[in-house]
């Protein structure tokens, strides 16, 4: 069998976009993980004590937080039922983590590493956090910051709105305060997808203009 | 005759009130109380494996107690018992937590009440409680009961740390060589 150049490209082409598809790890469906990694059988293997043992303690949180021994159990009937019960009451559910992990309303005082549970966070990513949210989600984020607060860490944010000592700058370069003039000239309105305008701008400018 | 009656009646009905107290409470009073649970007082130092208690130490209490009473009970069973009494296999029951015994009834004995600081109290009181009755669709009831004669104390969590120790547990984890390999493409939000 002879294999013309443009076959053995399409086949190269081929063994790359399986080795690649193969390396994303990409999930055929809900509960495939592909070989990245064993998915977990229970969060409580995933679960670390010493991780949350200084902060707990910090907090003054007894291990009954977590793990009450003060419910009754032997109002249920059967045996099944009481031990259903029990396994319930005894292990903290999903309000408890996100007492600290997922608290929109006291903004999260812990990691927001919500992979660590939802293994599959397809199940928890908000609706629109759709393929084009890298370019919309300036206008969410002015709108409501502190709904960003519900998932992420301020750090997540800061990472590439703030931090000017990475080399991989992703918002904007590294000489951008001597070129922003020129972009904001062309397109003023792209400031305002994350800066208060008037606020932001004239903080620096309002005094000497736009010479200054 | 009524009289007789009249006389021996206040005995016979507090003798049946008696029946349905508190034996732990009574052992305070009542040295033969000791006798509904075990065979025969121990001498100065003697001790044995079954305590002297008239039925086996895994099913001693059941006479009186469920085997399901409070939350936690069955996730305990069949563990070992480590440094605290355990049944006839040396495995959790009862009295491995719990001292049957009220403060004052041994001489130098101390037991403790299940009471734990107010922040904890109040988490689970307001935030774990009602995510279970929540997904168990079913009222969680709280136990009344203060008085449970615990070992040690709950509130600074000496009571389970005499078994359970975060450290060790982290380092067994840590040990696992895969588990630190696949922590490398776990992914997560930052």
């Amino acid at each position: 069998m002879i294999f013309t150049s443009e076959i053995k490209n399409e086949i190269f082409l081929g063994v790359i976009l399986v080795g690649i598809f193969l390396l994303q790890g990409c999930r055929m469906s809900e509960v495939e993980w592909g070989w990245k990694a064993q998915r977990p059988a229970s969060i409580q293997e995933v679960f670390s004590h010493e991780v949350h043992e200084t902060v707990l303690e910090k907090e003054g949180f007894a291990c009954s937080v977590c793990h009450p021994m003060g419910a009754l159990i032997e109002e249920e009937k059967e045996e099944e039922k009481m031990y259903d019960f029990s396994k319930e009451v005894f292990f903290p559910g999903k309000e408890t983590c996100h007492f600290c992990h997922f608290n929109p309303k006291g903004i999260n005082v812990a990691p927001g590493r919500c992979g660590l549970c939802h293994f599959d966070l397809l199940e928890v990513q908000p609706a629109n956090h759709q393929f084009d949210w890298g370019s919309k989600h300036g206008v969410y984020a002015k709108a409501d910051g502190g709904d960003c607060g519900s998932c992420h860490l301020p750090k997540f944010c800061e990472d590439c709105h703030q931090r000017r000592d990475l080399p991989t700058q992703r918002v904007h370069d590294r000489n951008f305060r001597f070129v922003h003039g020129m972009e904001a000239r062309v397109n003023p309105k792209s400031c305002g997808n994350c800066h208060e305008l008037i606020g932001f701008c004239a903080s620096c400018h309002i005094e000497g203009g736009y010479e200054r | 005759m009524v009289i007789l009656f009249l006389i021996l009646s206040p005995g016979v009905i507090s003798a049946q009130e008696g029946d349905e107290e508190n034996p732990h409470v009574e052992m305070l009073d009542d040295q033969f109380v000791c006798l509904d649970c075990h065979t025969r007082l121990p001498k100065e130092g003697e001790t044995s494996p079954d305590y002297f208690l008239v039925d086996l130490p895994s099913e001693n209490c059941l006479g009186c107690h469920s085997e399901v009473e409070h939350s936690g009970v069955k996730e305990h069973e069949k563990k070992d018992s480590g440094p605290l009494p355990g049944d006839e296999n040396r495995k959790m029951t009862c009295f491995t937590c719990h001292d049957p015994h009220p403060q004052g009834s041994i001489h130098g004995r101390i037991v403790y009440d299940s009471e734990v600081n107010p922040r904890s109290r109040d988490f689970t009181r307001i935030i774990h409680f009602p995510d279970v009755e929540k997904r168990a669709k079913k009222e969680v009831a709280p136990g009344k009961k203060k008085e449970v004669y615990l070992r040690f104390p709950m509130g600074q969590d000496q009571l389970c740390r005499e078994c359970h120790d975060p450290l060790k547990e982290a380092q067994w984890r840590e040990g696992i060589l895969w588990n630190k390999f696949l922590r490398f493409f776990s992914y997560s939000l930052p």
